[in-house]
């Protein structure tokens, strides 16, 4: 508010809408538009409540923010609910003075105050304040148009075009002119759409542009941004994958049921929106789609589509109304110098050099340590790293000073045997031991000896090798490396890997065929199957199979048994009785199997049983 | 009336009880003579109720209330929730509160009509706190020290605020809150006025060591000598009747 106060004495205000003539003819006798300059400082302050001016003699004050004096408890009680007098209590807190309401209008994050709301959503702003004071900002949002007595008239350049580059040419001056010229006769009802979307929070008007007031408008707000943390929920899942809380469910359900609100609002405005003049969006990019979706009333290409040229808050209706009224102010300033050579000079020094290229760290590194070290050497080292065993060899000839023993110029101390061993070059390794290169020299830091950092077992066992061959060449005790690998004992060792593995195989195999014989088949014989083994078993019938595990004594009762029912049966079919239960076949017609008649069904199963 | 009470051999009676205008909640002790107290004070009135909350003692530094409503922190069990709410009148507002500073009691001071709080607490916090307690909530702090709750009594009579309150802040205070305040101490000079006092419009307990200047402090400032539940009745009875016949 402060600094509104302190544009209106330098500057006089007016309505985009009711522009009064004369100055819109002023405007007309100059056709040559001038840029808008870096150095503008009349960027809109955010609005705030009401304050009172400072009357000394009411009763009590704010000490926190600074001994303010409130003449009504009313008014000081909106001051202590309000987000300066907040953030100067946090201030406080921390030991700090307070900041005075203009410092901390100046202050364009919120974030501080709103950590959890705001954070998510000031990647993609086009503009900010601090920036374009500092000059550092190329581009100003507004485009001047000079009046003719020194002064000229400051317009948000979103107004009349989207793109910047549309701007930059002069001829369009007369365009801008005959816009405004358009909106100050206005004859068929115009709208402008103003849309925000920020951390679950949206806000949409459409806005009379005549009388500058609500035609319909709608806020939602949603719980999608991840508290402490900051960031959409979605973003977070994409990033480091789905996150399995309550809470993230939760976020994701409401982020999924904001973006439907929003786009059944969407399609309900559908008219107002393709009848709007402009339609002004404030939406991060991640969110974009939200709005613009396929069969919606929003193309993104559309001409129509601009982004507000300033700092928003928190999209609420209240902040919708604020960004109207700034957009529609037209400002008129005291004309700056007009920019010549010298100046664009100027404002080009001003622009910030272009960036130095990065440097990774590890180019740092080798910067710092290849300062007074042999070239050569290097090359050497990079070609051990890689395990290149020709190339290295054939440099080592080629250059006679080189000695493999010598260190790398590192913290570590490397040496090229290390290099050798942590890279994995198991033949690189043993070319080196055999150039004479120290195993038993450590590592500075940790005393590592090269085959403590060896990385593979086929690298390890090189070393081993080597020890084999060279048992009394170095102390291999101070080297940890454990004892010799001769070829014998690789061949031990494989023998008898072959043999486990055998083993392996072999006990695989019994297990799986006595999961078979577990399983019951149900019909044995039914089926001839082409594979003899499996099925050999299955065909047995179930008196051979049962008689597999029994000694040959309880076999031959077995069979004894079996013989004495068969002549049972027998003997009762010649006496015409039931081959099963033994009774009179007299007067029903029996059932007939084999030799054998029974009475029933049952007696059949029955008698089949006993005797298999 | 003004009490001395013992908790289990503690003096910091307002960490095992809270006590407001419609109920009280004591902790469950080892024995009842912290409860009786309260009892034979309060019982013909309101509701004394034995509780814990999320299986500690400490209720009084864990909860917040007023006439109008009750918050617990997220640690407060089902049970717990379930039978606070069985034992309190109906029109009391029972809400657990997700909230990262869960030492509610520490956070918020409150009478009926304002609460002030540690000014970190969450915005939706203060939204509930508003909401519940149907007070309009300040984020203050009380002689520079953000755990509002442990260096302040209040009650719509008064409050007692931190020893060390600078008059300026305790004017900000007392225009805030519209009620008188006083700097004061309790238990024989602890500065923890909430821990070693609790009070309603009508009664306050202060801890075994207060001295009787400290009570007699507590009695003038929250308006206790004849402040009794009766007290308007009993005066005015004469006077209504004289009117109605």
């Amino acid at each position: 508010m402060s600094t509104q106060r302190r544009n209106a004495e330098n500057s006089k205000c007016f309505q985009l809408f009711a522009l009064p003539s004369d100055i819109l003819a002023s405007v007309t006798e100059n056709t040559q538009v001038v840029e808008g300059l870096p150095g503008i400082s009349t960027l809109p302050s955010v609005a705030k409540p009401e304050q009172p001016c400072i009357q000394p003699t009411s009763t009590s004050g704010c000490s926190t923010c600074g001994g303010l004096q409130f003449p009504s408890s009313e008014e000081m009680r909106t001051h202590y609910k309000s987000d300066w007098h907040r953030y100067n209590i946090k201030r406080k807190v921390r030991g700090q003075g307070p900041v005075s309401e203009e410092q901390f209008d100046d202050l364009t994050e919120v974030s501080s105050i709103e950590a959890s709301d705001e954070e998510d959503d000031e990647e993609d702003r086009p503009t900010h304040p601090d920036m374009i004071k500092a000059g550092s900002m190329p581009d100003s949002p507004f485009v001047m148009l000079p009046l003719g007595n020194e002064e000229c008239l400051l317009v948000y350049k979103q107004i009349f075009s989207s793109s910047k580059r549309d701007m930059k040419r002069t001829d369009n001056a007369a365009l801008i002119v005959e816009r405004l010229r358009k909106y100050q006769s206005l004859q068929q009802p115009t709208h402008w759409t103003l849309l925000m979307l920020a951390a679950g929070h949206f806000a949409g008007t459409v806005v009379n542009c005549k009388d500058g007031t609500a035609i319909v408008h709608k806020t939602f707000h949603r719980y999608t941004t991840r508290r402490k943390q900051g960031g959409a929920q979605s973003s977070n899942d994409q990033a480091k994958g789905k996150a399995n809380s309550a809470g993230a469910g939760l976020r994701r359900y409401n982020e999924q049921a904001l973006q439907k609100e929003i786009r059944d609002l969407l399609v309900e405005w559908k008219d107002y929106l393709s009848t709007s003049d402009l339609i002004f969006i404030r939406a991060p990019a991640a969110s974009r789609k939200v709005l613009f979706f396929d069969g919606g009333p929003l193309d993104a290409g559309h001409d129509r589509i601009r982004s507000f040229p300033f700092t928003t808050r928190r999209p609420t209706f209240s902040e919708l109304m604020r960004c109207f009224k700034e957009l529609t102010t037209i400002r008129i300033e005291r004309l700056p110098e007009i920019p010549d050579v010298h100046a664009t000079s100027q404002s080009e020094a001003l622009r910030p050099k272009p960036r130095p290229k990065p440097v990774s760290p590890e180019a740092v590194k080798d910067n710092e340590t290849t300062a007074g070290i042999d070239p050569l050497f290097l090359k050497l080292a990079d070609f051990c790293k890689r395990g290149k065993l020709e190339l290295f060899q054939s440099h080592l000839k080629a250059n006679e000073g080189l000695n493999v023993k010598t260190r790398l110029p590192d913290e570590a101390g490397t040496s090229l045997l290390h290099l050798a061993a942590t890279n994995g070059c198991s033949e690189m390794v043993n070319a080196l031991l055999s150039l004479g290169a120290d195993p038993t020299m450590g590592s500075e830091k940790r005393n590592l000896k090269p085959y403590d950092v060896a990385q593979s077992k086929d690298t390890r066992d090189a070393f081993r090798r080597f020890v084999a061959s060279q048992p009394d060449m170095w102390d291999w005790k101070q080297a940890h490396v454990p004892g010799p690998l001769t070829p014998e004992m690789e061949q031990q060792q494989k023998e008898k890997e072959k043999e486990k593995k055998k083993k392996m195989k072999d006990k695989q195999k019994a297990y799986k065929s006595s999961k078979e014989a577990a399983t019951p088949v149900p019909e044995p014989v039914l089926v001839p199957a082409p594979s003899s083994k499996k099925t050999a078993l299955s065909k047995l019938t179930k008196s051979e199979r049962e008689s597999i595990g029994m000694t040959a004594e309880r076999r031959a009762r077995l069979d004894r048994e079996k013989r004495a029912l068969a002549a049972e049966a027998r003997i009762r079919v010649m006496q015409n009785q039931c081959g099963a239960c033994g009774k009179s076949l007299v007067g029903i017609t029996p059932f007939e199997k084999l030799q054998f008649r029974y009475c029933s069904m049952p007696c059949v199963t029955k008698h089949q049983i006993l005797t298999s | 009336m003004a009490v001395r009470a013992q908790f289990e051999n503690s003096n910091d009676i307002g960490v095992f009880s809270r006590l407001t205008n419609s109920y009280g909640l004591v902790a469950i002790g080892g024995s009842e003579n912290f409860y009786s107290v309260f009892e034979s004070e309060l019982s013909d009135v309101i509701p004394v109720v034995h509780t814990s909350i999320g299986g500690t003692r400490i209720i009084g530094r864990l909860t917040a209330g007023n006439r109008h409503g009750l918050l617990l922190p997220n640690t407060t069990t089902d049970q717990e929730l379930q039978h606070i709410r069985n034992s309190l009148p109906d029109t009391v507002a029972i809400q657990r509160v997700e909230e990262r500073l869960s030492a509610l009691g520490n956070v918020i001071a409150c009478n009926d009509y304002v609460a002030l709080v540690h000014p970190d607490v969450d915005r939706e916090t203060e939204e509930i706190i508003a909401d519940v307690l149907k007070v309009e909530v300040f984020r203050q702090t009380v002689a520079g020290n953000v755990l509002v709750g442990s260096y302040c009594a209040l009650s719509n009579q008064g409050g007692i605020v931190h020893p060390k309150t600078s008059v300026e802040d305790q004017d900000e205070l007392s225009s805030l809150l519209q009620i008188p305040l006083v700097a004061g101490t309790v238990n024989r000079g602890s500065d923890l006025i909430g821990a070693g006092l609790v009070v309603n419009d009508w009664s306050a307990f202060a801890g075994l060591d207060t001295t009787s200047t400290e009570l007699s402090v507590i009695e003038s400032i929250f308006k206790l000598q004849d402040a009794q539940p009766t007290y308007i009745v009993n005066q005015m009875r004469d006077s209504l009747i004289d009117s109605m016949a």
